[in-house]
């Protein structure tokens, strides 16, 4: 979840409400958000994924003076700027591109820094690092209007925070954000911004340009969105727009004509009509289990941003107005859950639902559980290891394809475990210094590749080390916990990799191969250093279960 | 084999018995000790012990010793002092005055009223004021008691042992004698004690500090005496194995949940993204699926998935968050991030009804494990399909789950998650750190149901509680690594109590 830093004097401005800390904490809980520190004048809070309409101080103010009740949701008013950007000459791989004008805004230093966080974390959420959507600003009176968005095979420009002009090409290989982002387009096919008088202002997704960089004194700001996601990009435009219009104090959203896109796309952006959700009284009872009255509703959802348009008051359900920026609401249920949180969770109740039905475990689980008191019984240990393992360690014990990760955070837990023996093995290493001998057992889940699928199967395990040990040993246990549930086996002859060979037998229950048992081979002893002879038995347990009925 | 009426003996008893039954008589207990050569002190309760087996009957008698005192010694050599004053007055004529005579017998003025006062007493002597004049006719009856005094004390010259003091009062009174009571324990045998021995049926037993299995079977257990134990001695622990302690609280979650009503199911831990995130509404763009959120694997696996689902999850991702569903994205292969698959997937197979289902597996999350994180943990899984379930049953489940765990308060505040709208974070009060989220869940979005075919008027509460954080309170233990152990010491050490109390 992205962690987003604002300033609480800019808030109160934003907002015009004093905050105290207490009001801060009680106010952020109802936002979904996670307060890491609150330190003189900074709040850095963790906000939630759903809601990026509070990435910045700007849209959490919005949000804090509804729940205050000092400001009234309206909705936004757009008028069209008269000019237009087309798109028709775009990349085919980023082939979208989207603007829009917001005028009259006031910024400063903090405002800037907003601006950027929003962008930055918009980008991290819901552009998948750029790759779908990218955001740019831009100070409209330094460019002239109409825009172009088109590929070029290369061009120059003068990137932001530099002073001469740049290769596109260059701009890849000499700047920081050009190296980082440069896997997203393609050479000889460059997506830039034109305005009328030939002018390359930005390179997206990689970097715009320094001439129109906006800045303390700009008051007509461009905003793009340029990518392979529409839709995102419409959303994200949204957030933008009205958030930047916070910066204002009669803000002036204006439209462009966007040319060149395909027919089901706006041909007209920003949208700010926001969308009306059916809202069914009944329904709420259904999800929540409380009865909540048509006035109610509207003052619980005014207090989180949304418009109930007049309705009859009999009628059973009215319609909500959705700000353009609640990219997160599309379903009634969101809407429900507004009500919730502005009624308060810890007010709703709770309620028991009795069960129907008598509830039971598996019975794998159940015989597990069996097991482990007749091993338990028998003297010896439980011990419980990780699924996850070293790939190296697999690669010495089991010549059984197994799971590996792709990205792993380090190498000791990069594979899963095909069988217990690595956990066994690990289990000696760790107590082999601490004990003369010990016998242990583990009952746990591995990941086998059976026919072309992988399977998870629920293995017994069970380690003998100490210098007094044979396979025999093992035999007698395995002979004693097969006695105990009534069934003989025999030890077959076989081999395995991780066992020494001519001491290593198959468990054959009647005709099916339940298990292995074996002496475990010097070498392996040697490299994970278990000084003294280890006998392991595995069982798998499903197979055993299938032996005994 | 044994004799019926045999009596079994530990050695001091036994010699006891043996020689009063020998000596056939009262013995004085003093008589006795030195008879079997121990100090009488040390038999005394081995005679209340054979009192008590009516072997033996004791008495107590107080005897007195008598002896001469150092005063009584030195009125033998000088005279006792009215014998003096006789003396004296007879040299003077038979009349002498108080002085004289004071002064020359030398007394104490105490010694000389108290035998002016026994000459008086006796019709001996007329004492007027001034002089003390023989009585013929009284002294010799007062010489003769004299006498006897002095018969009397010369015997005491050596001690003497006396059944009763009588006259000897006077004696001791004037200090002339000493008198010591002392008590006296005799022993003497019962006829029982006596028939037995005549029939030889007193025997010796042996103390031993063990019962042994030969003497329960062969009934030696009888002939011999089991040492006292001595219970202040401390005693060392013994090696025990028991079940693994986080093993053994997953048994008591699993026993709370049956408890609820809840039948348990098992998903695999390699899992399709589309099961693990795209049935969940989770958007392929979603920071959630990054690969440092998320173990993707490696091998190069078949995976075939109902097309159904295939067709139907794009169409709800594609219509209602309007973005390019790609189904490759889909079809890779994860370690799974939650055991919400598995409740999607039973959803899936069971369809429409009242029931409920959990699941209590491990999942994986790319972290590097330190005191707090792990890249593997357990889940505690469940969902209601109900027709009735609302989302203030859920808060009520959470609460009875705290309840039976022993967690105490539970708070409730707003989450998100992509696949549950009203969404919940459930709190409790953790002894150390305040407030910490354990139970996450909600009511799953109809985006997540319809696909699944489940009709529009069945509702389902959903939750996933990462189980470990809760097993470390419950434990005690502050590092989660140390639920995963297999170190043998670490095991040991854990109190296991503290998952059946709680």
């Amino acid at each position: 979840m992205p962690m987003v830093e604002v300033s609480i004097s800019d808030l109160e401005r934003l907002s015009k409400i004093s905050l105290s800390s207490d009001k801060v904490v009680s106010f952020m809980e109802l936002m979904k958000a996670e307060i890491e520190s609150i330190e003189g004048d900074l709040l850095i809070y963790e906000a939630s994924h759903d809601r990026p309409d509070l990435f910045s101080a700007e849209g959490l103010a919005r949000a804090l003076s509804f729940l205050a009740g000092t400001r009234e949701p309206v909705k936004y008013q757009v008028k069209p700027s008269g000019t237009y950007l087309d798109a028709s000459n775009s990349p085919s791989y980023r082939p979208y591109a989207f603007m829009a004008i917001v005028k009259n805004v006031k910024l400063d230093e903090e405002a800037i820094k907003q601006l950027v966080q929003l962008q930055e974390k918009l980008h991290l959420s819901y552009g998948r690092n750029r790759e779908l959507v990218s955001i740019g600003f831009y100070d409209l009176d330094k460019i002239r209007p109409p825009f172009k968005y088109l590929k070029v095979n290369e061009a120059e420009y003068i990137p932001l925070d530099h002073s001469e002009t740049m290769k596109l090409s260059d701009v890849l290989t000499l700047t920081e954000k050009g190296k980082e982002f440069s896997h997203l387009v393609k050479r000889g096919e460059y997506p830039v911004l034109m305005d009328s008088d030939g002018r390359i202002f930005s390179f997206p997704p990689i970097l715009n340009g320094e001439e129109s960089r906006v800045t303390e004194a700009t008051t007509n700001i461009l905003i793009d969105v340029t990518g392979k996601e529409p839709y995102l990009m419409l959303k994200v435009l949204n957030v933008l727009v009205t958030s930047v219009a916070e910066r204002s104090k009669e803000p002036l959203i204006e439209s462009l004509k966007i040319l060149g896109v395909n027919e089901e796309l706006p041909s007209v952006t920003p949208q700010l009509d926001g969308c009306e959700i059916q809202l069914h009284i009944s329904e709420i009872e259904n999800l929540l289990g409380l009865k909540i009255g048509p006035s109610k509703i509207g003052e619980l959802l005014g207090r989180m941003g949304f418009i109930v348009e007049e309705g009859d008051i009999s009628s059973k359900s009215l319609s909500v107005w959705v700000p353009p920026y609640r990219v997160d609401v599309i379903d009634e249920a969101d809407i429900i859950e507004d009500i919730a949180i502005s009624y308060g969770y810890n007010s709703l109740g709770t309620t028991l639902l009795p069960p129907t039905h008598s509830g039971s475990e598996l019975l794998i689980e159940r015989f597990a559980r069996h097991l482990r008191k007749i091993l338990l019984g028998m003297g010896l240990q439980e011990v419980v290891n990780f699924m996850m393992v070293d790939s190296g360690l697999l690669d010495k014990v089991s010549d059984e394809e197994y799971i590996k990760v792709s990205n792993p955070k380090m190498r000791t837990y990069s594979a899963l475990r095909n069988s217990l023996t690595p956990s066994l093995l690990l289990t000696a290493s760790v107590n082999a210094e601490k004990f003369e001998d010990f016998e242990v057992f583990e009952i746990g889940d591995v990941v086998k590749r059976t026919d072309n699928k992988f399977s998870s199967r629920k293995i017994l395990g069970i380690l003998l080390t100490g210098e007094r040990y044979t396979l025999t040993d093992g035999l007698v246990i395995v002979k004693t916990l097969l006695q105990a549930l009534g069934k003989n086996f025999k030890a077959v002859r076989t081999e395995a990799k991780a066992f020494i060979e001519g001491r290593t037998a198959s468990i054959v229950v009647g005709e099916d191969v339940i298990g292995v048992i074996g002496e475990v081979h010097p070498e392996i002893l040697n490299e994970v250093r278990i000084p003294k002879p280890s006998i392991i038995v595995e069982i798998d347990l499903s197979k055993l279960l299938n032996a005994l009925s | 084999m044994r004799g019926e009426n045999e009596v079994y003996l530990p050695e001091r008893l036994y010699l006891i018995a043996e020689t009063v039954c020998r000596e056939k008589r009262k013995l004085n207990a003093r008589e006795l000790s030195a008879l079997i050569g121990k100090k009488q002190e040390d038999i005394m309760r081995d005679l209340a012990e054979l009192e008590s087996k009516g072997l033996i009957r004791v008495s107590y008698k107080t005897t007195y010793l008598l002896r001469l005192s150092e005063l009584g010694i030195k009125y033998l050599e000088s005279g006792l002092p009215e014998e003096r004053i006789i003396n004296i007055l007879r040299t003077h004529g038979g009349r002498a005055s108080l002085q004289t005579l004071m002064k020359e017998s030398a007394l104490t003025s105490k010694e000389f009223s108290a035998a002016l006062g026994r000459l008086r007493k006796a019709g001996a002597a007329m004492i007027s004021s001034h002089e003390v004049i023989l009585n013929e006719r009284g002294l010799t009856a007062f010489e003769e008691s004299i006498r006897r005094i002095k018969e009397t004390m010369n015997k005491l010259k050596e001690p003497l042992q006396a059944n009763s003091v009588g006259e000897l009062k006077e004696l001791k009174y004037r200090g002339i004698i000493e008198i010591t009571p002392v008590k006296e324990v005799f022993v003497e045998p019962t006829p029982a004690l006596l028939d037995l021995c005549s029939r030889s049926l007193i025997k010796k037993a042996i103390v031993v500090t063990k019962l042994t299995s030969d003497l329960i079977t062969s009934g030696k257990w009888r002939e011999v005496r089991l040492k006292e134990f001595n219970l202040d001695i401390d005693v060392p622990t013994r090696k025990m194995r028991k079940p693994h302690p986080y093993l053994e609280f997953l048994e008591r979650v699993r026993e709370i949940i049956v408890g609820m009503g809840f039948r348990e199911v098992k998903g695999p831990h390699v899992e399709t993204a589309l099961w693990n995130f795209d049935v969940l509404f989770v958007p392929q763009y979603h920071p959630s699926r990054r690969d440092s959120d998320v173990y993707y694997v490696a091998n190069n696996v078949d995976v075939d998935e109902d097309p159904l689902v295939i067709s139907k999850v794009k169409e709800i991702h594609e219509k209602r968050l309007k973005y390019r569903w790609d189904p490759r994205q889909a079809l890779s292969l994860v370690l799974r991030t939650h055991t919400t698959p598995v409740s999607v997937k039973t959803i899936w197979k069971e369809g429409a009804g009242e029931y409920r289902a959990f699941s209590l597996d491990r999942v994986f999350r790319p972290d590097t494990p330190d005191a707090t994180h792990l890249m593997e943990f357990h889940q505690l899984e469940g969902i209601i399909v109900s027709k009735r379930v609302t989302f203030r049953d859920l808060l009520g489940i959470f609460k009875e789950l705290a309840n039976a765990l022993g967690l105490g308060e539970v708070r409730f505040r707003p989450a998100y998650f992509p696949f549950t709208e009203p969404s919940v974070e459930g709190y409790i009060r953790h002894p150390r750190l305040g407030w910490i989220e354990v139970f996450p869940g909600g009511m799953f979005r109809r985006e997540v149901l319809k696909p699944l075919g489940l009709p529009d008027e069945y509702k389902v509460a959903a939750w996933g509680i990462g189980i470990d954080r809760i097993a470390m309170m419950v434990l005690g233990k502050d590092d989660i690594r140390d639920l995963y152990t297999n170190d043998l010491q670490v095991i040991n050490l854990t109190n296991l109590g503290k998952v059946v109390i709680q």
